[in-house]
């Protein structure tokens, strides 16, 4: 009899606990933790701060627009007075980004190299990133590198990349959102990187067989990429890189049976050309430590 | 033993309710769109303009285009557009076309099999005009700030359509591409030029300097078939259009665009 009472009573007690539950108004967030709040809040704000172009907003507004809705007899929502104004949706200040990527030449007609790598950054600041950045080559001769030789019967000179290895200086000169569909806010920045390594280049050469040389070739870089923020420790990025040094190619009178060192110190008197290397890049950014706090009251 | 079932019986019958009450809570926000007040500056307007375009990876004939650009915004994010790229650099040979060319021999030099430099580049082609349409799909506008002291609204979208390409060569049956043989008419070599019908896949976006004026970046893919050399491409010594193959050349182009109405609507 005992138990049975003691039944009931957890019955009528978590009764008691859902009308609690449907009665209560939804709690704010205690923590002040990101990822926190995963609601997407609306953002009200006519522009990036609030203390931007109010005005043009304003002179922009139709005289319909400016008549509120309820005078259009439109019942008025709930969710109308309610002014939400999100915060910076990530922070970079003092956290270590990981950033495995995939890249492909883009402008070279004759030969293409796929990159496997990553980039290793520190963020200084929000918006200041020193970092390194590693990457190994993949060759492949296009279409049209084969049709030189059935077309003109010329055999083209070329190099192929191994490996590259760069210091690179991050900056982040642009922020803003985005409203999908007007249903999710998705956060992004513009970066901009340059930065100094060494590339190893190896020649192919024209005539099957024979042996070929490697360079070691100081390089300078310039980038410009877009990060999508999707979750706390982890960004998408999007980034091109513009490779510019001096390489040796294999030169032109070379002669069957020439000693190589005679073909690289020849090479390098007559056949010494600037490269730019243009790349596509595509990197999932991992960031330690994997959240962050904000520094500012909500 | 009657504990546990008394205790099991008690959570199952509160699931339900639980289960009721939580459904029944809901946020004032659920039904609120992410971003309020906000601009909508494409919805029913025209866009107008005029840029620059600029193709990329062609492999002899590089082009320099003067690109118009009409669109109708049916709503914020759909539109549907017409665009123009006429040619005003068909001489600007590529790096690779440079290299060709000094490779090959001048008309007259020793030669045992390779064109003479004018012949290889008398069946070049290059790009005459595009005339393209294409549906624009906005699923992204939002605002950039620049330094923090810049700001500007933005858009990307994708682009998809069709439309024709015109090709042109300085001399598309040259002399010297004529074929010897009694039995076959068809020549050695041969400019492939036509007005083409082409696809058209890209991604745009719009940065908002004004209201009514923005900066229209383009990247786009026209995919069509061509043979860019003029010579054989398939190893049956003569240049015909089994000769034709699906290429990708890709243009970038960087216009201003003026909408009208000027003024644009706010949302609630």
């Amino acid at each position: 009899m005992k138990r049975l009472a003691l039944g009931l009573f957890v019955i009528l007690a978590n009764l008691g606990v859902a009308k609690v539950s449907l009665a209560q108004e939804p709690e704010e967030p205690a923590t002040d933790k990101a990822g926190g709040d995963k609601t997407a809040p609306a953002d009200t704000s006519p522009s990036l701060g609030l203390d931007l172009d109010l005005t043009d907003v304003t002179g922009t507004e139709t005289p319909e627009a400016k008549k509120p809705a309820e005078a259009a007899g439109a019942p008025r929502k709930a969710w109308e007075d309610i002014v939400v104004v999100p915060r910076k949706a990530f922070l970079k200040k003092s956290r270590l980004e990981l950033a495995p990527f995939a890249g492909i030449t883009l402008n070279d007609p004759l030969i293409r190299h796929y990159s496997f790598g990553g980039d290793l950054n520190y963020y200084i600041t929000d918006v200041l990133s020193i970092g390194v950045e590693g990457q190994y080559f993949i060759k492949e001769l296009s279409e049209r590198e084969s049709l030189v030789g059935l077309q003109y019967y010329l055999v083209p000179t070329l190099n192929k990349l191994k490996y590259h290895y760069a210091l690179a200086f991050g900056y982040v000169p642009g922020y803003g959102k985005f409203g999908l569909f007007n249903k999710w806010i998705v956060h992004w920045d513009l970066t901009f990187a340059i930065g100094i390594g060494m590339i190893k280049t190896e020649i192919i050469p024209r005539a099957f067989g024979d042996t070929s040389f490697t360079n070691n070739d100081i390089t300078g870089h310039v980038g410009v990429g877009v990060r999508l923020f999707v979750l706390d420790w982890l960004t998408l990025s999007v980034t091109f890189r513009d490779y510019m040094y001096k390489d040796v190619f294999e030169y032109k009178n070379r002669a069957p049976g020439d000693d190589i060192a005679k073909v690289k110190t020849d090479s390098q008197n007559s056949q010494s050309q600037f490269v730019q290397n243009i790349m596509m890049f595509f990197s999932i950014g991992i960031y330690v430590p994997p959240s962050f706090s904000y520094r500012t009251p909500r | 033993m009657r504990k546990v079932i008394a205790l099991l019986l008690g959570g199952l019958v509160c699931l339900p309710t639980m289960a009721r009450a939580e459904k029944e809570r809901k946020s004032p926000l659920t039904d609120a769109p992410v971003i309020r007040k906000r601009l909508e500056l494409r919805d029913k307007r025209f866009e107008f303009g005029i840029g620059a375009g600029v193709s990329i990876g062609q492999d002899f004939y590089n082009a320099l285009m003067l690109m118009p650009k009409l669109s109708y915004h049916f709503t914020d994010w759909i539109s549907l557009a017409g665009v123009g790229g006429f040619n005003a650099t068909p001489k600007w040979k590529s790096s690779f076309n440079n290299d060709i060319n000094a490779a090959l021999p001048p008309p007259g030099g020793s030669t045992i099999k390779s064109p003479y430099q004018p012949d290889a580049q008398a069946t070049m082609n290059h790009i005459g005009y595009v005339l393209l349409g294409q549906v624009e799909f906005i699923p992204l506008s939002g605002k950039i700030a620049l330094l923090s002291s810049l700001f500007s609204y933005f858009d990307f979208y994708v682009l998809a359509g069709g439309g024709i390409v015109n090709l042109a060569a300085s001399d598309p049956t040259p002399g010297k591409c004529a074929n010897t043989s009694p039995t076959v008419t068809t020549p050695l070599c041969q400019a492939f030029t036509t007005t083409e019908v082409t696809g058209n896949f890209g991604v745009g976006a719009h940065a908002f300097i004004k209201n009514w004026l923005a900066i229209n970046l383009e990247l786009r893919d026209l995919l069509y078939k061509n043979n860019a050399s003029g010579r054989d491409v398939n190893g049956d010594s003569v240049t015909d259009t089994h000769d034709l193959e699906w290429t990708n050349n890709w243009i970038f182009s960087l216009n201003f665009q003026v909408f009208v109405p000027f003024k644009a609507k706010i949302s609630r």
